[in-house]
């Protein structure tokens, strides 16, 4: 039978994914990437809080085996590291270690990296890690809007123009987005933006405003 | 290991009867098709060229027009958009959203050489809208392209109706019967169709044949130029054996395969009803072997995986092939959402397949869901 185009390692997580499952009661999470993409990946994490050693990390994917493979791989890499060497983590590392990964399928190892860094700011902002030298601004605003999908187009709020406007003053974030409020996705949009800024040291408060 | 083929619509085995007409043309009437100031050699394979033409026009009741044989559908669907769209020169044409790509992309291409291209949308069963088509020909149309039946869905169109629009409204009408011809009788002596894709894979024929029916009276741009074959339409050497095994194929289609592959796709219909959150795709008035069903929660090249690795072969509409994820655009235009169409697999029944496979097959997909819906984030066990 000729092969399929993973390597033994991606198949063999994807049939038996490690580290399955959600943790009770996590010291921090991220959902990255969406359903209206194909591609979703949430990790969950316990972190030691005076070593800060990631003790515990489960995951759970919708996605291709390449998606639950670079999931699954990651919290076998990033369990029992501290979460600056966490942080560090490349998805080259990620497609090394599972003996390589298509071309096509390189975005999900992207996409896994990318969940690990989200939680990992999680629980820094949740602790009181985060550095005060690096304020939210514009740049950091837009990149997590980045992360957040459209359901309606399958694009992010930047790529797909929905974001009209970012206001932020005296730690009160508002954005505006080109969407009615009648939109069937309106509200799930808007609990997204809340989860990318709740735990900001610097924002004491999110709006989201939808224009017509 | 025996594999379950479940992806009839992309194409079939050859039956071996179609292979049996076909050998002869490779092992000694192997000349090609010439005139009759040539040799005797050559005749025989005019002769077998010729009478599958007879055959074919007669077949559709098509008197007053060309059976130009191609090498697939995807160059008669090229040969009749580009070939009108370059004899006419300028003008717009109107297709819908749900067409296969080899009319997509060649409209995309056309819109790139100045040709406006107008989409008809559907409703959610993939049914073409056609107040909407009816308002979106105009004077300056030069051609109408719209399916029989759909490659994802399976969806059947209302061809008669939209041949008459396209009448009143003096445009010409291409029709893609791909996934149709000979499932469905078209009779073109009652259709208003002008020109009509037909394949020959989907149906026990070999790959390498197809033709475009078209109207004696219709000016068309050739897309291969050479020698003088078809028509001069279509200049190269006729794929003669397949052309022949594409007759055979025809001949021997009947209802007995039509009523035989409808009561798979029944069985596993009433089957698949017990995998809890599927939505199924295709409509009740669809082709009688294609089923698209959306399994929720799940994304479909995980679950393809996972049933290739046991012996089923089945596609899905997903393409998870780069950052921007694209979705079926067929299943989009019906109004599901990427989610839904991210979710959903095609399962196309041909008369070489079994009840017993279809119950395999379902006890499969029960463990794979369930595996599948147990690592998904967005299934919460109710």
């Amino acid at each position: 039978m000729p092969s399929v185009p993973y390597s033994k390692k991606v198949m063999d997580l994807f049939l038996n994914p490690k580290n399955l499952g959600e943790i009770e009661n996590p010291d921090a999470q991220a959902t990255e990437g969406s359903p209206a993409c194909g591609d979703m990946v949430q990790l969950q994490l316990k972190v030691n809080k005076d070593t800060h050693v990631i003790e515990d990390i489960k995951f759970k994917s919708f996605g291709c085996a390449s998606n639950i493979a670079t999931a699954s791989i990651i919290t076998e890499i990033a369990k029992g590291k501290t979460i600056e060497e966490a942080k560090n983590l490349k998805y080259s590392q990620i497609v090394d270690e599972l003996g390589g990964l298509p071309a096509v399928k390189v975005h999900c190892s992207i996409l896994a990296i990318q969940s690990l860094k989200r939680a990992i700011e999680n629980y820094e902002e949740k602790n009181g890690l985060v550095p005060k030298d690096k304020p939210t601004d514009e740049a950091l605003i837009k990149e997590r809007l980045r992360g957040v999908i459209d359901p309606n187009t399958g694009r992010d709020l930047v790529g797909s123009k929905l974001l009209s406007k970012i206001d932020f003053v005296d730690g009160k974030l508002t954005i505006y987005l080109n969407l009615k409020d009648t939109n069937q996705f309106a509200n799930a949009i808007k609990e997204e933006i809340v989860e990318k800024f709740e735990y900001r040291w610097d924002v004491k408060s999110i709006d989201v405003v939808f224009l017509d | 290991m025996n594999r379950i083929y479940f992806d009839n619509a992309a194409t079939t085995k050859v039956d071996d009867e179609v292979l049996n007409a076909m050998i002869p043309f490779f092992t000694q009437n192997y000349a090609i098709a010439s005139s009759i100031f040539s040799h005797e050699d050559g005749l025989i394979a005019q002769e077998a060229l010729e009478s599958a033409r007879a055959f074919i026009l007669d077949k559709l009741s098509a008197k007053d027009y060309r059976c130009i044989f191609t090498s697939n559908p995807t160059e008669s669907n090229n040969l009749a958009l580009k070939g009108i769209a370059f004899s006419k020169k300028k003008g717009n044409i109107v297709v819908s959203k749900i067409e296969d790509l080899s009319i997509i992309n060649t409209c995309r291409f056309l819109q790139k050489k100045g040709f406006e291209i107008r989409y008809a949308g559907v409703n959610n069963e993939g049914v073409v809208n056609l107040n909407e088509l009816n308002n979106l020909i105009d004077d300056n149309t030069i051609l109408v392209s719209i399916q029989h039946v759909n490659q994802e869905t399976g969806t059947l169109q209302d061809i008669i109706s939209i041949g008459e629009i396209c009448k009143q409204k003096n445009c010409l009408y291409h029709c893609d019967a791909t996934f149709s011809f000979p499932f469905f009788d078209i009779d073109l002596s009652k259709y208003n169709i002008d020109l009509l894709t037909i394949g020959s894979d989907t149906y026990y024929g070999p790959k390498g044949a197809s033709a475009l029916i078209a109207k004696n009276a219709i000016e068309l741009e050739p897309l291969i130029t050479g020698g003088y074959q078809e028509y001069n339409l279509r200049a190269g050497t006729q794929n003669i054996p397949a052309i022949v095994g594409m007759q055979k194929a025809i001949e021997i289609f009947d209802k007995k395969i039509y009523d035989y592959i409808k009561n798979l796709k029944d069985y596993f219909l009433e089957k698949i009803n017990q995998i809890p959150h599927i939505r199924i795709n295709s409509p009740k008035m669809s082709h009688p072997g294609i089923v698209n069903v959306t399994f929720l929660f799940i994304e479909g090249e995980s679950l393809t995986l996972r049933l290739n690795l046991r012996g089923v072969s089945v596609i899905t509409g997903s393409a998870c092939f780069s950052k921007s994820l694209e979705a079926s655009h067929v299943l989009l235009a019906c109004g599901l959402t990427h989610e839904l169409a991210h979710g959903s697999i095609r399962f196309s029944f041909g008369k070489f397949n079994t009840l017993k496979e279809i119950d395999q097959t379902i006890e499969y997909l029960k463990e794979d869901v369930a595996f599948l819906r147990n690592l998904s984030p967005l299934y919460k066990e109710d």
